[in-house]
């Protein structure tokens, strides 16, 4: 009971306190922020470690509309990651292992370095789970979800840079459940330096793991968005959903529906085309690949995508990026227009080795026109399929 | 039935208490091992939970914009009052001119039709209403001159589309630079031209257009639209640009009612010198020339600004709309005057496939009279409590009217008007006859007649607020003109041609009081064709009845 | 404890918290007008309007990636201005705006190609400038403020754009400017504020009281993943430079290529030395050597030389180059599924 009146007279003086200085001093306002970000970084400072990975083929990194082609080379300088067990578990991005490194090693804040095995790959949330042979360690400490808001402090740490204590840099938490509901996003500047480390809270407490997420998905840069303002971190319930497939060497893979997309003329003049988000148009199926779940799913080319899951699509990025945040195995219902015609399909996302064999199911959906120019018949597609190597 | 008011605030009490007895556990625990720490948190903590508050007010009225039953378009939104009129940019919308509407998301998770009204393709705003939204959730104007660099904003929107739930994101920065200047594109680079406007390094990116950007009390202070790009493509690098809210604000009145307003030009061109800028040209017999600006005259002020390069002028000058009233300070041979003359305007730039905003539309005319209705509306309420008007059968005046010609003695004024009289003026009116018909006319209620007859034509400055400006055409009475503040309803002017002397009248009321529970202008000025004939002061209104 | 006492508590408290809450959304028709509650008031005025008067733009040559603009900050009450070295600041000509909006023509004075600034000079007399402040009391979590003419968007007489990030930490960088290595390996202030932005180059780097901590740096991409890096050459770099005896500087290597040198014997064979795409595995150790000495095996991973991590065979090639007779070099390894480190004293190549 003195505790919590204690508590009470502390907290009324204080923020009374702050209050009445605050609109008088804001320098001292500045001075208490600089040092909470500090202490923040210094709490979880041990909790984080420093990714190295060594060799592994350079893939071509093919960028995204607008972006030069050789930009975002892998990460082949250090990354962070974060203890998430006493026993060594290390959680950090995959943003290095789609090269299949051949060394990897972890060292710790103490200096200690290890060489670490990789254990899983989430690519759906760009994680990847790493084990050293250590004890003893201090894992990071989550802050509880209902604790996270919108507006709240956002510090996001990581060791990129070389340094005795982390990179950090300071924005707010602007929307939480993003990305399918995997990811708080920030306006904290999040690029390589600090992917794989947290995003903690003025308590020093861990939000999310900062990952590369950006507009197309795909596993080999998804860093076409860093430093943008946009910036995302795993939060601990998405981790918590995958952290035992990821230990015991699971590969999550994206899903795929096999189709190449385009995308409509713009109805606006050139003059707009810098300024607006996306094109005035819809999404249209330039090809379907067969054997894939949409050649299964009887899509056709020139088939527009209205919707994916009863949410509008408004652009191939848009579709591209929602796709990304699926994986292989999970259904998704697409709503599609063909001529006059609306109708919607279900699909079962595949991963991308599985495609060219997927077969479709015995009886279809009751979608096929007479007057449509390129009426196939089911059965001859399904033998087509099973007849086809799988060479995607 | 606890007014809902203070059900918000009792239970936003009870979730601040919650929180800080959370907190408090946190604090006692490190008050133990670092008294310094737990203040600086504490003092951290309570400025955090400010913002996290400041934009659980704020949000809600932000907007995620869309094409009808597509996700195409894609841009951002803000409603700015409890009747869902809200702002966006114009190339959020642009898409959507054909039938002037589209589908807004907001943070409840739901997708609301809108109507497109009033847009600026130059000055790339435009003006939509939700419709069909209970509550209206809003937030209030705030004002561009009063910011300072440095001043922390918070910017809303939809960047990416990422907002899958509507749920706008939210970005915290500085402004970098105010009276920023982008040009604009398209022909004679008249569309989306950025000028006057403020830079910030809230990080705003494709999406983010037509956004809000607030000042840290959740007042908005501009429109987010345009982003500085490099090579790394169409991805924030730190420095954006909003259209400033003292711009938008001159335009709202005519959006509200569907117009497109064009652009303000200046009649005259200046060049540099010595700090200053001189009349570079000149349009003989334009508004400025009648003013007696000339040639070579120096221009000190204009429209309450210091005028230091040509550059400045020309950006300033693309706040306006056109016709705006302005007054300049300027200098020839040494002296200084003051002249006030109309701004002119500038053609609207050619829209992509010769689309025209302004015209006729079933929206827009809907748009007129909705606006109609709400400014007679708002006068109500704001001469006075409904069931008095409704009980009021005139007012009794005392006052004394002074005359400009100073040579004539002063009248003393004491009439008496009796509603039911003043409501159906004869068919040819003297001035005062009609003027006390219009202003019974609104108080009661324009018949159908009468309110079919009335129309928003444009925006305008009356005494340093911004009107809406509503033309009155009524079969077989002279047409008027009136000017309402947009923000309140009252009536500030009221100007028409007397068909007796052939010469513009104009009242301009001032002075509002409260008498009896009437609100009523005290001081009535009268003027012919722009020159002051006679003020009337009141000194005491009776409502009667 | 009890229910009914903690209750009381909170109402307690909640009455107080009635007094310390504002605003509250209105629904009925007139617009309420209450007081504005600034939740977070301006704190970047102080550092803007000390800095400023001594913040300049420049404009001048460019091509490419030189925009042909640029910032510059005045040091000296009688004209000097530092920048970044580039092709409109390494020359006579360069035209600098005053915040006055007064245009004068710089003269050049020198550059430095080591730290990458310029020196210019213009003719004025008791102009306002920046006092150079020390940049080492700078801790994590401090505010930051960076000027700039970014994007040339302020024009005569208009105040250079500002924004703000928190500082991070002092280090050398590993970067690049394009194909080249970026030449300074002198430490540098990171932080978080966007900097890496056409014009932001020259201008200042402000703490939270507006004292002048260092220069914003040219524009270069990390070595290793190719994204820009927000950075800034400390204010002691600038003094020295500006103010200090000697004209230019350089790392202590430099100053020694001209003397012949040794070279340094380990005695590691790496197959396809050089190559940048191989992992630098021993491949042999010679009988005899440094190396074999101090307990380097075959299959060994070189993972660092001296603190300088070696990511492959051309990192490691590199390292070895700058290794000199009688030096004593410690080399981490990766030895199976450990890490072992090794001191190797350097000989004379045989």
């Amino acid at each position: 009971m003195t505790r919590l009146l204690m508590a009470g007279f502390l907290l009324l003086g204080a923020v009374a306190q702050v209050r009445a200085d605050d609109a008088s001093d804001p320098y001292a306002l500045e001075a208490a922020k600089a040092r909470v970000i500090r202490a923040a970084v210094t709490r979880v400072q041990s909790r984080i470690v420093t990714v190295e990975t060594i060799g592994g083929a350079q893939p071509i990194a093919a960028g995204p509309e607008g972006v030069r082609e050789e930009a975002f080379r892998l990460a082949d300088g250090p990354t962070t990651g974060v203890i998430v067990s006493a026993d060594g578990l290390i959680l950090t991005s995959s943003i290095n292992f789609a090269r299949n490194p051949t060394v990897i090693t972890v060292t710790l804040d103490d200096e200690r370095r290890f060489v670490a095995t990789l254990l899983g790959r989430d690519e759906i949330r760009r994680l990847a789970l790493l084990r050293i042979e250590a004890n003893g360690l201090s894992p990071a400490e989550w802050a509880p979800a209902d604790e996270i808001h919108v507006g709240q402090y956002a510090i996001a740490c990581g060791r990129g840079i070389p340094g005795d204590a982390p990179f950090a840099s300071l924005g707010i938490v602007s929307a939480i459940g993003r990305r399918n509901g995997n990811a708080i996003q920030t306006d904290t500047k999040v690029s390589p330096i600090n992917y794989g480390g947290p995003l903690i809270d003025i308590d020093g407490r861990v939000m999310g793991i900062c990952v590369p997420m950006a507009g197309s998905g795909g596993a080999l840069a998804g860093a076409e968005w860093y430093d943008s303002g946009i910036g995302f971190a795993i939060c601990k319930e998405k981790y918590e959903f995958v952290s035992e497939r990821l230990a015991a060497g699971e590969v999550i893979e994206q899903g795929k529906i096999g189709v190449a997309l385009e995308e409509d003329e713009s109805l606006i003049g050139d003059f707009l085309e810098q300024l607006l988000p996306t094109k005035e148009q819809a999404v249209r199926i330039r090809e379907v690949m067969p054997g894939t779940p949409a050649s299964a799913a009887g899509l056709r080319k020139g088939d527009r995508i209205l919707a994916m899951d009863g949410q509008p699509v408004g652009d191939v990025p848009e579709m591209q990026r929602r796709l990304s945040d699926r994986a292989a195995g999970e259904t998704i219902t697409l709503t599609i227009k063909r001529r006059w015609r609306r109708f919607e399909v279900t699909l079962t996302l595949a991963r991308t080795e599985d495609l060219g064999t997927i077969q479709a199911p015995e009886s279809r959906p009751d979608e096929e026109s007479s007057d449509d120019d390129d009426h196939t018949d089911p059965d001859a597609e399904a033998g087509e399929a099973t007849s086809r190597p799988a060479d995607e | 039935m606890i007014p809902r008011g203070t059900c918000i605030q009792f239970a936003r009490m009870m979730a601040l208490t919650t929180m800080l007895m959370v907190a408090s556990d946190r604090v006692l625990i490190s008050a133990a091992d670092d008294p310094d720490l737990a203040r600086d948190l504490t003092r951290v903590r309570a400025y955090e939970h400010a913002r996290v508050r400041l934009i659980e007010e704020c949000r809600p009225a932000t907007a995620c914009m869309f094409d009808k039953g597509s996700r195409a378009g894609g841009g951002s939104g803000v409603v700015i009052d409890n009747k869902g009129y809200g702002l966006t940019n114009f190339h959020v919308i642009a898409g959507m001119m054909k039938d002037r509407v589209g589908e807004a998301g907001f943070d409840d998770g739901n997708l609301y039709e809108f109507d497109v009204l009033g847009v600026d393709p130059t000055g790339d705003v435009a003006m939509f209403r939700v419709k069909d939204r209970d509550p209206q959730r809003y937030v209030e104007l705030g004002s561009s001159s009063s910011l300072t660099v440095g001043d922390f904003t918070l910017a809303m929107g939809n960047p990416f589309l990422l907002a899958e739930d509507y749920v706008p994101t939210v970005t915290f920065g500085i402004i970098s630079g105010l009276h920023r200047y982008q040009a604009g594109a398209g022909e004679g680079g008249r569309a989306l031209r950025y000028t006057d406007c403020i830079q910030v390094d809230t990080s705003i990116n494709p999406g983010n257009s037509g956004g809000p950007l607030f000042d840290m009390s959740g007042r908005l202070i501009g429109i987010n639209g345009r982003i500085s790009l490099e090579e790394r493509g169409r991805v924030n690098i730190g420095v954006g640009y909003a259209i400033s809210i003292d711009q938008i604000r001159r335009f709202i009145p005519a959006w509200r009612a569907g117009l497109t307003l064009k652009h303000a030009s200046a009649g005259f061109t200046v060049r540099d010198r010595e700090g200053g800028v001189v009349v570079d040209q000149i349009i003989e017999d334009g508004p400025a020339y009648n003013a007696g600006l000339r040639l070579g005259d120096r221009v000190d002020v204009f429209a309450g600004r210091s005028i230091r390069s040509a550059n400045q002028f020309g950006s300033y000058l693309g706040v306006f709309p056109e016709n705006w009233p302005v007054r300049a300070t300027i200098l020839r041979k040494g002296a200084s005057r003051d002249i006030s003359f109309r701004l002119e305007d500038m053609p609207l730039p050619k829209m992509d496939g010769g689309a025209d905003p302004s015209a006729p539309h079933p929206v827009t005319r809907r748009a007129n009279e909705q606006a109609i209705d709400r400014l007679i509306r708002l006068h109500r309420n704001f001469c006075g409590d409904e069931a008095l008007l409704a009980r009021s059968t005139g007012l009794e005046m005392v006052g004394a009217r002074h005359y400009a010609d100073t040579s004539k003695a002063r009248d003393d004024i004491d009439v008496r008007e009796d509603r039911r009289d003043s409501i159906a003026p004869p068919p040819t009116p003297t001035a005062v006859e009609l003027e006390r018909a219009v202003r019974w006319m609104l108080i009661s209620g324009p018949t159908d007649a009468w309110r079919g007859a009335l129309s928003v034509v444009s925006s305008d400055e009356v005494d340093g607020r911004i009107c809406a400006v509503v033309r009155g055409t009524p079969e077989g009475q002279p047409e008027f003109s009136l000017w309402f503040d947009d923000m309140d309803g009252r009536l500030l002017r009221l100007s028409f041609l007397d068909r007796q002397t052939r010469r513009e009248v104009t009242y301009d009321y001032s002075e509002f009081r409260k008498e009896d529970g009437f609100r009523f202008p005290m001081v009535r000025t009268i003027s012919f064709d722009g020159a002051e004939y006679a003020i009337e002061r009141m000194t005491r209104i009776k409502v009667l009845g | 404890m009890k229910r009914v006492g903690r209750f009381r508590i909170c109402l307690a408290l909640a009455s107080v918290m009635a007094t310390l809450s504002g605003r509250g959304a209105v629904a009925d028709d007139q617009p309420v007008r209450s007081a504005p509650r600034v939740v977070a008031p301006n704190s970047t005025e102080r550092a803007f309007s000390r800095a400023w008067p001594g913040v300049v733009k420049l404009y001048g040559r460019g091509i490419g990636r030189e925009h042909g603009y640029g910032t510059g900050i005045l040091v000296s009450a009688d004209g000097l201005i530092v920048t970044v070295l580039s092709l409109l600041s390494a020359r006579d000509g360069a035209r600098v705006v005053l915040p006055d909006g007064q245009t004068l023509t710089a003269r050049f004075v020198r550059k430095d190609e080591y730290r990458q600034l310029a020196l210019l000079q213009i003719d004025i007399e008791d102009s306002s400038y920046i006092e150079l402040a020390d940049s080492s009391k700078l801790a994590l979590g401090d505010a930051v403020f960076a000027m700039g003419n970014w994007f040339k968007v302020a024009e005569g007489r208009e105040p250079v754009s500002i924004n703000r990030g928190i500082f991070s930490v002092r280090t050398k960088l590993d970067a690049r400017r394009l194909t080249q290595d970026f030449a300074y390996e002198g430490d540098v202030l990171m932080f978080d504020a966007m900097t890496s932005n056409p014009g932001a180059p020259g201008g200042p780097l402000l703490d939270i009281d507006g004292n002048c901590v260092g220069i914003i740096g040219r524009i270069v991409e990390a070595s290793a993943t190719n994204t820009r890096i927000n950075y800034a050459i400390p204010s002691e770099e600038l003094r020295a430079f500006a103010f200090g005896a000697q004209a230019t500087s350089a790392p202590a290597g430099e100053a020694e290529a001209t003397v012949e040198k040794k070279e340094g014997y380990v005695g590691i064979s790496i197959s396809r030395l050089g190559f940048r795409h191989v992992a630098p595995y021993v491949s042999r150790v010679r009988a005899g050597s440094p190396a074999e000495k101090a307990g380097v095996l075959a299959d060994d991973l070189i993972l660092a030389v001296d603190d300088v991590t070696i990511r492959n065979a051309k990192d490691y090639r590199d390292a070895i180059r700058r290794l000199k007779p009688g030096d004593k070099s410690r080399f981490v390894l990766k030895r199976g599924a450990r890490i072992v480190a090794v001191n190797i004293d350097v000989e004379e190549k045989p």
